[in-house]
Parts: C-alpha cells; sequence; structure tokens
C-alpha cells in the first residue's frame, strides 16, 4: 500500500468531499420538500392529481438513475445549449456545469421513492389522531404540518435514514458526468498514480464515516423526539 | 453438508475450466485490452459491434506476424494499465502515449504511430496555448489520457479542466457549449471537424512539444514479457516491407509513421 501520493493530492480529495456532501444535502432538501405535495398527490381524492404523481412515481423508480443522468445532461442539457436565449443568461454558468443536473435528477428520484414512502405513513397514521385534531377546531392545514406529517415521518424514520445512506452511495453516479465528486477525485488519483486500491480504499472510508455521521445524527434525532404509543 | 459437497464440485469445475484456459491463452491466444469507447479515425465501431480503423487494421497485421490469436477484451481506458498488470490481458493496444510515468508500471513496444496534439474550440477568437490565454475556460479532456495529465499540469490552475471516461463524451460536450475548448489527438479532431456537426468549430493551437505529451503511440506489455520484442520486430518488418505505409495510406493522408 502506497499512500505517499495524499499529500500531494489532498486539495482534490477536500474538494470531492465538499461536492459529494453539498449533492447530498441539496438532493435530500430539494428531494424530500418535493416528495410532500407528491405524497399529498397520491392520497388525493382528485383523479387528475392522483394519476399524474402515481405515473411520475412509477417512472422515476422504474428507470435507473444513471439514465435519468444521462436524458438531464447529455439530451435536455444539450437541447437547452441549443437555445441562444439560454446560452447568453445569467443562469448559463449554472446550466453548463453538470452538477446542478446531478442535484436535479438525484431531488427528482428522492421525491419519488419517499413521496411513495410518505404515501404509506401517511394512510397509515391511526384516524382517531386526525379526528381528535378535527374535533379540536384544527384546519386541514394546520392538522396536516401539527399532527398528520409528524407523525407519518417519526414513523418513517428508520427508512428515512436508510434511504439518506442510499442517496449518499447514488451521489457517486456524479462523477460520469464529469462532476469531481468523491469518486471523480479518486479516478483523477487513479489516472495520475496508476494506483487501483489506495485512493478507493481511502473515499470507501470516506463513504463509511458519512453514513456513520447520518446514522448518528438521525439517532440524535430520534431521542429527542419520543414516539408516543399509538 | 450437501451444499458444502456441492459448492466443493462447482468450484473443482471451475479450478479446472480456469486452468485449461489459462494454459492455452499462455501459448497462443494474446489477450487485447482496450476501451470500448469509439475514437475514430484510429478506432470505430459498426452497428453490429465489430471494429474497423487504423488500428483494428495494424493490429490484425500484427497478430498474424507474431503468429498469435488476438482476443480482444474491452476494459475501461482508465483501468487497462491496472488489468495489464493483474494479468486480466497480455497486451494494451488503446492510442496509448508512451511515457516516462506510464513507463515505471508497463514495457512499452515502439511507437507504432505518432501524431500532434490540439486545441479545438467554436471558430472565433484565437487562443494560445499558455496559462494567459487559456485563463477561466473550460477544457475537456479524456480521463488518464497525456492529455489530461498535460492539461492539468499547465494549466490546472487558470483554466478549469473537466475530465469524461470517452471521447464522444468530451466532443458531445463541446457541442453542448459546455466546453470552451478541448484537447486531444490531432488526427481525431480532423476527423471530428471533417463530420457536420465539427463544422463551427476549428483547431485553435497545436500543443508545444512537452514531455508530458510522450513520445509516440506503443502497445504495452507487462514488464519482462518477450512478447514486446516479438511486436517489435514484426513492426520494424511492416515499415521495412511497406505494408505499415498500404495500412495507413488506407486511413491518412498525413504521414504517421513513427520517426
Amino acid at each position: 500500500m502506497d499512500f505517499s501520493w495524499v499529500s500531494e493530492f489532498w486539495p482534490i480529495l477536500l474538494g470531492g468531499l465538499w461536492r459529494t456532501l453539498l449533492l447530498l444535502v441539496l438532493g435530500a432538501l430539494f428531494g424530500f420538500a418535493l416528495a410532500i405535495p407528491v405524497a399529498v398527490a397520491r392520497i388525493s381524492p382528485n383523479p387528475i392529481l392522483y394519476y399524474l404523481s402515481g405515473t411520475f412515481t412509477t417512472v422515476i423508480r422504474g428507470t435507473p438513475l444513471l439514465v435519468q443522468i444521462y436524458i438531464l445532461y447529455y439530451g435536455v442539457g444539450t437541447l437547452l445549449a441549443a437555445t441562444p436565449e439560454v446560452r447568453t443568461s445569467i443562469f448559463w454558468p449554472y446550466l453548463r456545469d453538470g452538477f446542478w443536473y446531478v442535484v436535479v435528477s438525484l431531488a427528482i428520484s428522492v421525491a419519488a421513492y419517499e413521496g411513495e414512502l410518505l404515501r404509506g405513513g401517511l394512510l397509515s397514521v391511526a384516524k382517531g389522531q386526525l379526528e381528535a385534531a378535527r374535533a379540536f377546531g384544527m384546519s386541514s392545514g394546520l392538522m396536516f404540518r401539527r399532527i398528520w406529517l409528524p407523525s407519518a415521518l417519526r414513523m418513517l424514520l428508520p427508512t428515512l435514514v436508510g434511504d439518506t445512506v442510499l442517496l449518499l452511495k447514488s451521489t457517486a453516479l456524479a462523477s460520469t458526468v464529469a462532476v469531481v465528486d468523491l469518486v471523480g477525485a479518486a479516478n483523477q488519483v487513479r489516472t495520475h498514480t496508476f494506483l487501483v486500491y489506495e485512493p478507493l480504499l481511502t473515499v470507501a472510508l470516506v463513504y463509511l464515516i458519512i453514513t456513520a455521521m447520518i446514522t448518528s445524527i438521525a439517532g440524535l434525532i430520534s431521542r429527542r423526539v419520543p414516539q408516543k404509543a399509538v | 453438508m450437501k451444499a458444502f459437497r456441492l459448492m466443493s464440485q462447482i468450484s473443482g469445475g471451475l479450478l479446472a475450466i480456469v486452468l485449461s484456459t489459462a494454459a492455452v491463452s499462455a501459448q497462443d491466444v494474446v489477450r487485447v485490452g482496450l476501451d470500448p469507447g469509439p475514437f475514430p479515425p484510429f478506432t470505430d465501431k459498426k452497428a453490429d459491434g465489430s471494429r474497423f480503423g487504423f488500428e483494428p487494421d495494424l493490429l490484425a497485421s500484427f497478430c498474424e506476424g507474431m503468429k498469435v490469436k488476438c482476443q480482444l477484451v474491452e476494459i475501461t481506458w482508465d483501468g487497462l494499465i491496472s488489468a495489464l498488470n493483474n494479468n486480466k490481458i497480455d497486451m494494451i493496444y488503446n492510442n496509448m502515449t508512451i511515457t516516462e510515468e506510464r513507463k515505471k508500471r508497463v514495457d512499452f513496444s515502439n511507437p507504432y504511430y505518432d501524431t500532434r496534439v490540439v486545441f479545438v474550440g467554436p471558430k472565433g477568437a484565437p487562443v494560445q496555448p499558455t496559462k494567459e490565454s487559456l485563463k477561466g475556460k473550460i477544457i475537456g479532456v479524456i480521463s488518464g489520457s497525456v492529455h489530461a495529465a498535460y492539461a492539468q499540469a499547465r494549466f490546472g490552475d487558470s483554466a478549469e479542466i473537466k475530465i469524461f471516461p470517452r471521447q464522444d463524451e468530451v466532443t458531445s460536450d463541446l457541442l453542448a457549449g459546455r466546453l470552451d475548448l478541448m484537447i486531444s489527438d490531432a488526427l481525431a479532431m480532423e476527423e471530428f471537424l471533417k463530420t457536420p456537426e465539427g463544422k463551427p468549430y476549428e483547431i485553435k493551437a497545436e500543443a508545444p512539444k512537452d514531455p508530458l505529451l510522450g513520445g509516440g503511440v506503443g502497445a504495452a506489455f507487462r514488464k519482462g514479457d518477450p512478447l514486446r520484442d516479438k511486436m517489435n520486430a514484426v513492426l520494424s518488418n511492416m515499415v521495412a516491407s511497406g505494408e505499415y505505409d498500404k495500412i495507413q495510406k488506407k486511413y491518412f493522408k498525413v504521414d504517421v509513421s513513427p520517426r
């Protein structure tokens, strides 16, 4: 094992770590935010909303994330680039960077998976709780925010943690569209040093550490939010 | 217990298969490692997956001359050297430029072709291959290529270097306007500029001589493998007999034979 390259390449690795964390946080943030309307639409009595959201989750969950990233980056991205208005706009510096295409792909994927999960969670909240909330004169919006969504989220917490770890590992796909995340950084080290195991084992260890951090943060949250007997 | 016995039978059978293929490959089958991606005019693929181009033609002659059966093994470009040293392949034959850094890990044949390295970008404003001229530019290269090593070492602190697994991905990002320039092999770039998509682009500059860009393209072998000397002998025979010229004239107007 030869780790002498670390002294030369650590800035690349650090930049990769930063980009991986950013992909994880932005993907989770936008993804979970989108998952709520998706879940609500999935249990909505409105047939249009119901079928639209159903199609969305089926399509996204039924196709590989890598294919989605490629469609966005090489497909939609190329169309955008062919439009002069886009190319001269202030958004162009973002639109030409693979990073944001990966963020959008991750967010859409999270929205579909967690939307479907949240739908199940919402449906399994005890009816009595919701009726009690209504009996107290809560509006539907207030009831959703204060009772329904929190109860569902608390129930789903272990699954959400597992899915966040999965999301972390999905961010590695960013390296396929020239984003230098942790894997991209390891690839750069590999091409310079021709070493295989050392850079890959190093980033594997970093992924493990991030995973441990996610689970311990989740542990803290679940201890602070006691699960009430239903 | 039963499961264990079954497992040991299966693994015993597998071992026998592995041993028998190893015995054959040691004699006359040479596993030639190359990247699955196209890189015209050097190597390209037909719709059915079969290869054509300068390198496949040349390879056929090499294998015939070495009196071996060549078996193509597709391995992603940046994994070729490790695959060779881990004995997954016996020879790398994939536009690999001979560099000092690579020589530490593999033995190269004599160069079998030599070309220039160029910068390609949209027609218009001129570009110099200098840090000042490339400041803030986004430059695309292939992962693990001499072009990547060169771009990062010489311009990495003033330009943004984007690294892609394959040339067709670099090209499509240039077409999408997400790259300002790409650095690659001159002949491959001339081929691209001849296509309808390549119309709005031009060669902006030629890279000056640089040790990072190496000296010619050679086949790579494991350290100490006698196959290399066999290949060198075949190569010099082909150049002397005019067979090399016949093959290169099929693809290039300029002379690419190594000097």
